[in-house]
């Protein structure tokens, strides 16, 4: 159980929020641009910090931590791989920093590139991929962490919409198996009727406890009957 | 937070470098010090080459800067590759070229005399102000030409289409960009010229072309006045710190002239005339910039046989400190990725590396005898002068690393060493060694500090080839110089090859 009670102020954005999510569910995040989602998303991974208030993971207080202590995993909208390294250093750079990883690690690295499906891509650069196989390995690098949160940042926005329902499928496979928190900000409403029952609407400062996605989406009378 | 301490030592590094030696050369400057009249020459000559050869740079570069933003020829991507050249080239080969094709027996009083007209003299006010329009003039019109093509093209299509006259176009067109632009360049090149040294050495002398810097230096290595030398001194840095200041003040910080020039041009309708005056201009000024130094390769190469099995000594310490000296200053530069640089930066220009030098030589005299440590005074005034030019060439690059990839590197929980190792240090590659090329190029062909403190006990080549240069072994001093211009391109390349490598 993840429990948001916290408000934000910074120059030109304001926002608060107040909603418990479940640890195993999909949720999106949807409002209008400059309403502040990845901002809300930075706050919970730790990027930003909260003003006031607490974020809570199964009771524990995770606001103050690092990213990297948090239990949670995020993949940003660009930037998710490091482009002078190899896929295989990529991964690897997700469990160790030393130049040489342990065969345990190694097992790791190994099960999560056929989990995600990029096997024979491990010695090429980022910039011999295609769009959808950097967002496979990107994908694969937040895998190796296990954490047990994913949020998603607008990762797929420049895929066409067949690799993206196809990258779509994947985490809701994944997230179903590994028992993922996932929150997905979205532009789509269509990405949200795909795999997130739950959406959390951000409008006017405020992130709205979550919402069945068919109410939330309704565009006569949801929250967002405007916007959509 | 490694980072920040790193940047902190650093820092004091630099202040007790820097600033250690001109506080303590204050100190020493002589209180009841009076103006000589040769002191008061010098000021002055000082003060007139400085605005004279400033003034001339902008007034030659804006027109060849003109005319290579408005024609298209082959060639033209080399022309103006060419014009970053004289930054890197030693000044003693320049002044060598120059020499040759100005000097007294040199292929223009040749000419002259053939034609029965008067010689022309390259000593004095004259072959100072042409050597540092030969090495200001590449400067100011690659200034010029990156402000020209940052333009609209619609604005000239637009000046054409209501066919504008010449001179409302220049007074519509070109007269903003000159006005922005020139000033600036007056002042960097007028704060240049002020702590010129080797110019002003080989080419000036004498009471009727002595600059103060030169003054400081006679009278430091030759009547071992230390109080009129830091008086002196104090003046110099006076006057080039208030340039600094006001140019900062009126004109804002200095623009960046390293981005690349190498986008095309449209065609455009221009007059015959303008065709003639365009060519005219660059082939005159190709011409002047590029016979001395062809000519002092050639009588280099031809003369290769007159070099003695004693320069090998030189040429590796040359090798030495340019190689050191590069990796000091990126490695320090590192410390200043910040506001700070920018600072530093742009301020010690108007530091001359003889100040540095003598303030350091008074600093550690009362320890130990400064002669003995030459080399590492030398480096040590070599590595802060490599410094600011260090700062601007890896302060974009750094910032684009850190806006980039920082998040996913603490997503990743990455330590300041495996950021610095996988991340930092692969991504700057290019910036770094292209920094130390720089660097060490500019430290190989250094005539500065040397001259104060080198002798019989540690020689640089550029030192060597002055001495021969002062001996009137002309010949052997060029093709000490060939060897100079090789070693010092040849480590700029390598180092530009190395950056370009791919990373494994």
């Amino acid at each position: 159980m993840l429990k948001l009670n916290f408000s934000f102020e910074e120059n030109y954005l304001a926002i608060s929020a107040n909603l418990s999510l479940e640890s195993d569910k999909i949720y999106a995040v949807i409002g209008p641009s400059g309403a502040g989602k990845s901002t809300f998303l930075n706050l919970i991974s730790g990027f930003s910090e909260i003003s006031s208030g607490s974020i809570l993971w199964n009771e524990q207080e995770i606001s103050g931590l690092p990213p990297s202590k948090r239990n949670i995993s995020i993949l940003f909208q660009d930037n998710n791989l490091f482009p002078h390294l190899s896929v295989w250093r990529n991964l690897a750079l997700a469990v160790s920093h030393w130049p040489k990883i342990s065969n345990d690690d190694e097992a790791k690295l190994h099960s999560v590139i056929s989990e995600v499906g990029i096997h024979g891509l491990e010695s090429r650069k980022p910039s011999q991929l295609s769009g959808g196989q950097q967002s496979r390995v990107a994908l694969a690098r937040v895998l190796l962490q296990k954490n047990k949160i994913l949020l998603l940042d607008e990762p797929f926005a420049a895929l066409g919409p067949s690799l993206k329902d196809q990258m779509l499928e994947l985490i809701e496979k994944i997230a179903r198996k590994r028992g993922l928190l996932v929150l997905m900000v979205t532009h789509d409403p269509a990405d949200a009727n795909k795999i997130a029952s739950q959406t959390i609407v951000v409008k006017n400062n405020k992130v709205h406890p979550p919402l069945n996605t068919k109410k939330a989406l309704d565009s006569i009378n949801g929250p967002l009957a405007d916007y959509l | 937070m490694a980072q920040r301490t790193f940047s902190i030592v650093v820092n004091c590094i630099l202040l007790f470098a820097v600033f250690g030696p001109l506080v303590v050369l204050i100190f020493h400057a002589d209180q009841n010090f009076t103006f000589t009249t040769a002191d008061r020459a010098a000021l002055k000559f000082t003060l007139l080459q400085a605005t004279l050869s400033s003034l001339l740079s902008v007034l030659l570069a804006w027109p060849l800067a003109l005319a290579l933003s408005r024609r298209q020829f082959r060639g033209r991507r080399l022309l103006i590759v060419a014009l970053s050249v004289p930054f890197i080239l030693p000044v003693i080969v320049a002044i060598l070229g120059l020499l040759s094709v100005f000097g007294n027996s040199g292929l223009l009083n040749s000419l002259l005399s053939f034609f029965g007209f008067p010689v022309f003299s390259i000593y004095g006010l004259s072959g100072v102000l042409l050597a540092h329009i030969f090495f200001n003039i590449p400067l100011a019109t690659r200034a010029f030409l990156l402000a020209l093509e940052r333009r609209p093209k619609e604005l000239d299509r637009l000046a054409d289409g209501l066919n504008l006259n010449f001179l409302i176009r220049f007074w519509i067109l070109d007269w903003p960009i000159v006005r922005l632009i020139a000033p600036q360049i007056f002042s960097l090149i007028f704060v240049l010229c002020l702590t010129s040294f080797a110019v002003v050495l080989t080419l000036g002398g004498g009471p009727k072309a002595t600059t103060l810097e030169l003054a400081i230096y006679q009278s430091f290595r030759f009547e071992l006045d230390f109080g009129r030398a830091s008086f002196l001194a104090f003046i110099q840095l006076s006057i080039a710190a208030l340039t600094c200041v006001l140019s900062i003040i009126i004109f804002g910080l200095p623009l960046n002239f390293n981005n690349g020039l190498d986008r095309p041009i449209h065609k455009r309708y221009l007059r015959l005339a303008s065709f003639f005056w365009d060519f005219g201009i660059i082939i005159l000024m190709g011409l002047f910039l590029t016979i001395p130094l062809i000519s002092v390769l050639l009588k280099g190469v031809q003369n290769f046989y007159l070099l003695e099995i004693t320069i090998w000594t030189p040429i590796f310490n040359s090798i030495t400190l340019a190689l050191l000296s590069a990796l000091i200053s990126t490695i320090l530069a590192m410390g200043f990725m910040n506001k700070w640089g920018e600072v530093i930066g742009t301020l010690s220009i108007a530091v001359s590396p003889l100040i540095i030098g003598a303030g350091l030589f008074l600093m550690i005299r009362n320890f130990i005898n400064p002669f003995e440590v030459t080399f590492w005074v030398i480096l040590t005034v070599n590595s802060i002068m490599g410094l600011p030019f260090a700062i601007r060439i890896m302060r974009p690059a750094s910032d684009e690393i850190i806006s980039n990839f920082r998040r996913l590197s603490i997503a990743n929980g990455m330590t300041p060493f495996a950021w610095f190792y996988w991340v930092y240090l692969p991504r700057l590659k290019s910036a770094l060694t292209y920094s130390m090329g720089l660097v060490a190029a500019l430290s190989m062909g250094d005539l500065g500090v040397i001259v104060l403190f080198g002798g019989a006990n540690f020689e640089t080549l550029p030192l060597v080839i002055y001495q021969l240069m002062s001996a009137y072994r002309i010949d052997q001093a060029m093709a000490s110089a060939v060897i100079l211009v090789l070693i010092s391109i040849g480590i700029f390349l390598i180092f530009d090859r190395i950056g370009k490598t791919r990373n494994a």
